[in-house]
């Protein structure tokens, strides 16, 4: 069930009020941009990408169905735009050992304190293992683990099964492992943390 | 085991959904098989890793720019939507001229039938010249609405003067086939 507040701007901006979805754009512009740029792995594409995943939800607020989460349904519009500019160029996922593109090293509109570098490198560190998995997994990953969302879902947004998002994700998982493996940044021993949380 | 179990509990581990008796079962997997247990470790990792990953926050100027575009598309679909009003209003009203300026020759046409039947003789003959005549005003109108269509998309106005001049090539078509049965006629006279 959508929030009130969220239906009436859908309500108002169906009728043609630009400041009632101005109001969404500034409440859910984080979380389309954080999908964008986890998906395509590139600021000024995913810029690109989050301002066409908003104009093409204003172009079909009124196919909005008020009892499912607007934040879900903004998701699943951004997710499938994304995959289809993913699709465009597979090349670029294909390859395991590309380099991170030139502008993921940019810094950021805001001041960079010592937290926010570490936040940086954590952050682009990331990015280059999710730039490997194809799109599929690449965003049942990011869905799981940036949106908490549960397996259901993520079938519902990817349009697929719960079966097919588990089975995705554990896939994704392993591929993931075996890179940061491969690059020995966790460094951490393996007996260290086998039996925490089980 | 088979790996299908394997992978269901060490999924459900991470996402910590297992029964108790479910995590004795993966302890025992674990303890009896070192590669496993390296696997299941290194799957842990990367959970925490993903777990912490940081949120990208959007640039300042994105609210800004989406707001920009839309207000740019809402223009242009405004401008379409009133540009479709002016070019529906302009086909009705050519519309309207040809159904006008073409009933004329339906009761024209009408009016030859209606007197060929009373001469029998003379009635193959003037249904052959109506059929004719009315084919080729059909074709002439058809060819003529198409690329009236085609006009339309762009430039209602001309499509309009293209739809007046239906009735125009109409007449002069009629004329034509008049004049054409005058000279059929002449060489027949001093006969």
């Amino acid at each position: 069930m959508s929030d009130p507040t969220i239906s009436q701007w859908v309500n108002d901006a169906i009728d043609g009020d630009q400041e009632a979805f101005a109001e969404i754009v500034y409440t859910f512009q984080d979380a389309v941009y954080n999908l964008c740029y986890r998906l395509l792995g590139e600021r000024t594409e995913a810029e690109d990408a989050a301002q066409e995943a908003f104009l093409r939800a204003y172009s079909n607020l009124n196919r909005y169905d008020h009892n499912r989460g607007f934040k879900t349904w903004l998701l699943t519009i951004t997710s499938n735009h994304c995959i289809d500019r993913l699709r465009k160029r597979r090349v670029t996922w294909l390859s395991i050992d590309e380099p991170l593109p030139a502008n993921l090293a940019l810094a950021s509109d805001e001041p960079q304190p010592e937290q926010a570098t570490l936040n940086s490198e954590r952050s682009r560190y990331i990015q280059d293992l999710l730039n490997e998995l194809a799109p599929d997994y690449r965003s049942a990953v990011v869905l799981r683990y940036w949106y908490d969302c549960s397996y259901a879902e993520i079938a519902e947004m990817l349009d697929t099964t719960e079966s097919a998002i588990k089975s995705r994700l554990f896939r994704a998982r392993q591929m993931l492992a075996e890179k940061v493996d491969r690059s020995g940044a966790t460094g951490s021993d393996p007996t260290s943390t086998l039996m925490e949380g089980i | 085991m088979s790996n299908q179990r394997k992978q269901q509990l060490m999924q459900e581990a991470l996402d910590e959904t297992l029964s108790e008796e479910a995590q004795r079962e993966l302890r025992a997997l674990l303890s009896d098989d070192p590669e496993e247990a390296e696997q299941f470790n290194k799957l842990k990792q990367v959970d925490a890793l993903l777990n912490t990953a940081p949120h990208e926050r959007a640039p300042q100027r994105l609210a800004l720019s989406i707001m920009a575009r839309l207000a740019v598309t809402v223009q242009e679909q405004q401008q379409m939507r009133s540009q479709s009003e002016v070019n529906e209003a302009s086909m009705q009203v050519a519309l309207t001229l040809v159904t006008v300026a073409t009933l004329p020759l339906m009761i024209g046409a009408s009016y030859l039938l209606l007197n060929a039947m009373s001469n029998p003789d003379a009635l193959g003959v003037v249904l052959q010249q109506v059929a004719a005549l009315i084919y080729l005003v059909l074709d002439v109108m058809k060819v003529m609405m198409e690329e009236a269509q085609a006009v339309f998309a762009t430039n209602p106005e001309a499509a309009l003067a293209l739809l007046a001049l239906i009735p125009v090539t109409l007449l002069t078509l009629v004329k034509q086939v008049l004049g054409q049965d005058d000279e059929d006629d002449q060489p027949g006279e001093p006969a």
